[in-house]
């Protein structure tokens, strides 16, 4: 018989900040997303700022996803058993962490191809490029309405996955009563001294 | 008749160069001094923007207006707005396509004098490839060689299509468009 993982591992500080903070991201795009989708055109004003900051945060979102995997080559997760529901737990995760790069791509390519050629200025700042291919499309109008759909359709896609992903954390903390969970969160300070 | 010929050149020489008339005809903008201010509308926010780089031949001589000449050109890559996405749209095809136009042009013939310091002319403006005729009034302030010019002038930015495809109406930018003028300017040293 195999010898039984360790399990007082965690994730690393960095693996577990970057997931919360892309958990965060992602949950304030979904909204900013849906809202500024459905606004009307009575306050343009808004309605153009939050395309500017959704954006900015879904670049963001991109950059820190390349930054956790090109972490997670260096530092292994912690070890779990290896049968069929951890298995599956792991292609869902390699899904949820493909997806978190896919959804920004597909919006790139939507604001690249959108004939409004609106240039990106992340946080209002620095100059973001358009994707090549898609800027130069020659019906714009028909393939932005297609990346939008696509965009949208990921966006909402990894939305319930990620909700099964919460569900499952959750079941495995409050049913199973393991230590899955407290492996995405930071360790407590030992030895705190009490006021 | 040959030598007489040669005289009479030379003293056509002397008189253009050196009548006081001539002179006083030709001024010089300080650019330093001088502003090319625009200002606009984005989803109904004002901005305000301005032009870097400019330059302009002025014939004018104030005891005869009528035959006064202008011909400045802006150089149309040197606005900005103080806001990076709109400075990164602005050179772009949709709005002023600085890459085929990289200048405007305003050439005027003419000023008519009004009361007080104040002038008018009409001037073909040429931007992005469209010329229009368009009424300019300015005043003209005297301090010694100098002068300052101030004028503003309301452009609607279709007419010359500045704002192309999903621009062209005036529902995200709006369509007018307020030019502000200060220019100052010396005579020319003989």
């Amino acid at each position: 018989m195999k010898p039984v993982p360790p399990d007082n591992e965690r994730y690393s500080l960095v693996a577990i900040v970057l997931h919360w903070l892309i958990a965060l991201l992602f949950l304030s795009m979904i909204i900013a997303g849906y809202t500024m989708a459905s606004l009307s055109d009575a306050d343009l004003s808004f309605k153009f700022s939050l395309y500017q900051w959704h954006k900015s945060f879904g670049i963001t979102i991109m950059l820190l996803t390349l930054l956790r995997l090109g972490w997670r080559l260096g530092h292994s997760p912690p070890e779990t058993a290896n049968t069929r529901p951890y298995k599956t737990a792991k292609l869902m995760h390699g899904l949820l962490y493909g997806l978190t790069l896919m959804i920004p791509l597909a919006g790139w390519a939507l604001v690249s191809a959108s004939p409004f050629n609106i240039p990106t200025a992340l946080f209002g700042e620095f100059n973001w490029p358009h994707l090549p291919y898609f800027s130069t499309l020659p019906d714009k109008q028909s393939a932005e309405a297609s990346l939008k759909l696509v965009h949208m359709g990921l966006a909402y896609g990894t939305g319930v996955l990620a909700l099964g992903h919460m569900a499952a954390a959750l079941y495995h903390h409050f049913l199973l009563k393991d230590r899955i969970l407290v492996k995405m969160m930071p360790k407590k300070r030992k030895n705190r001294v009490k006021p | 008749m040959r030598k007489m010929n040669q005289t009479a050149c030379f003293l056509m020489f002397l008189w253009v160069f050196l009548n006081p008339s001539a002179i006083a005809a030709d001024w010089r903008i300080i650019t330093e001094e001088s502003t090319i201010e625009f200002s606009g509308t984005q989803t109904g926010v004002p901005f305000s923007g301005k032009f870097a780089r400019f330059g302009a031949d002025i014939s004018f001589d104030p005891a005869d207006p009528a035959s006064a000449y202008v011909k400045a050109e802006i150089d149309l890559a040197s606005a900005t707005t103080g806001d990076t996405q709109r400075d990164t749209a602005l050179p772009q095809e949709d709005w002023f396509f600085v890459s085929t136009f990289p200048k405007a042009t305003f050439e005027a013939t003419g000023f008519q004098p009004l009361e007080d310091n104040r002038y008018s002319t009409m001037g073909a403006l040429t931007l992005k490839g469209i010329t229009k005729i368009v009424p300019l009034s300015f005043t003209l302030t005297f301090d010694g060689e100098r002068a300052l010019m101030q004028s503003s002038l309301a452009l609607n930015r279709a007419d010359f299509g500045v704002g192309a495809g999903p621009w062209a109406e005036g529902k995200w930018v709006g369509l007018n468009v307020d030019v502000s003028l200060n220019i100052v300017a010396e005579q020319k040293e003989p």
